[in-house]
């Protein structure tokens, strides 16, 4: 491998750490259909046991929002907000998929493709299930 | 009286600046409407003021106990459509099963 070929690498190398993944500030808020607080994991890409594993919650000690920078390797990050099934402030059972989410909770969960210049502020509202859901 | 001069205010606002304003409809009537997540307060029929300065969408949202909740996004080109056209944006939840 060429001197010039190398050095050109790590300055690709250097560009791409230095540049990093886009980032962005985003507040996460979920209710039910009459305006309650709804307890709920915040998966991002589908990464269920990440959200579990750094406590990715809202609503479930208080009625509260969870503050994420979401990275934004393409163009939209989705974001599904997962209902869950709290008692005394604990989480019941940690879903691990959408359906357990759905079959846990009685809440049906929404996944949201998330774009960098979406508004801050993301607000989920999560109906009960149906017998059809 | 009052609501009229809101209105008045807002829509002075708006052609004073870049800020769209879009009269927003929502049926039934007593539903909630969200605008980027923040409550706006209930009503069937208001002028609601968009601003894009920050965000390339604005999200739209409705909901009440008896209905399905309702979700959309809007970005600068639909918005600028609607005014063009003199359209309201319409919302009607569907009910629950």
């Amino acid at each position: 491998m060429s001197i010039r070929l190398l050095s050109s690498l790590s300055v690709l190398a250097v560009l791409a750490a230095c540049g990093g993944v886009p980032k962005q500030r985003f507040r996460f808020d979920a209710i039910d259909v009459a305006e309650s607080p709804r307890p709920c994991l915040v998966v991002v890409n589908d990464d269920w046991a990440a959200a579990a594993e750094k406590n990715q919650l809202v609503n479930v000690a208080d009625d509260d929002e969870l503050v994420l920078e979401i990275e934004f390797p393409t163009d939209e990050t989705v974001v599904t907000m997962a209902p869950l099934t709290v008692e005394n402030g604990k989480v019941v059972r940690m879903p691990k998929s959408r359906k357990e989410a759905r079959d846990y909770s009685g809440f049906v969960e929404e996944p949201r493709k998330l774009r960098m210049r979406d508004p801050e502020r993301q607000l989920f509202i999560l109906p009960r299930k149906s017998s059809n859901s | 009286m009052r609501s009229q001069a809101a209105f008045a205010l807002l829509l002075l606002a708006g052609a004073c600046s870049s800020t769209p304003v879009l009269v927003v409809k929502v049926d039934p009537a007593d539903a909630t409407v969200f605008v980027n997540g923040e409550k706006t307060v209930k009503g069937g029929s208001r002028p609601l003021a968009f601003d894009f300065s920050k965000v390339d969408r604005i999200c739209v949202q409705a909901t009440h106990p008896d209905y399905q909740p309702h979700f959309e996004w809007l970005d600068r080109e639909m918005v600028d459509r609607m005014i063009e056209k003199n359209r309201d944006i319409t919302i009607t939840l569907q009910a629950r099963n």
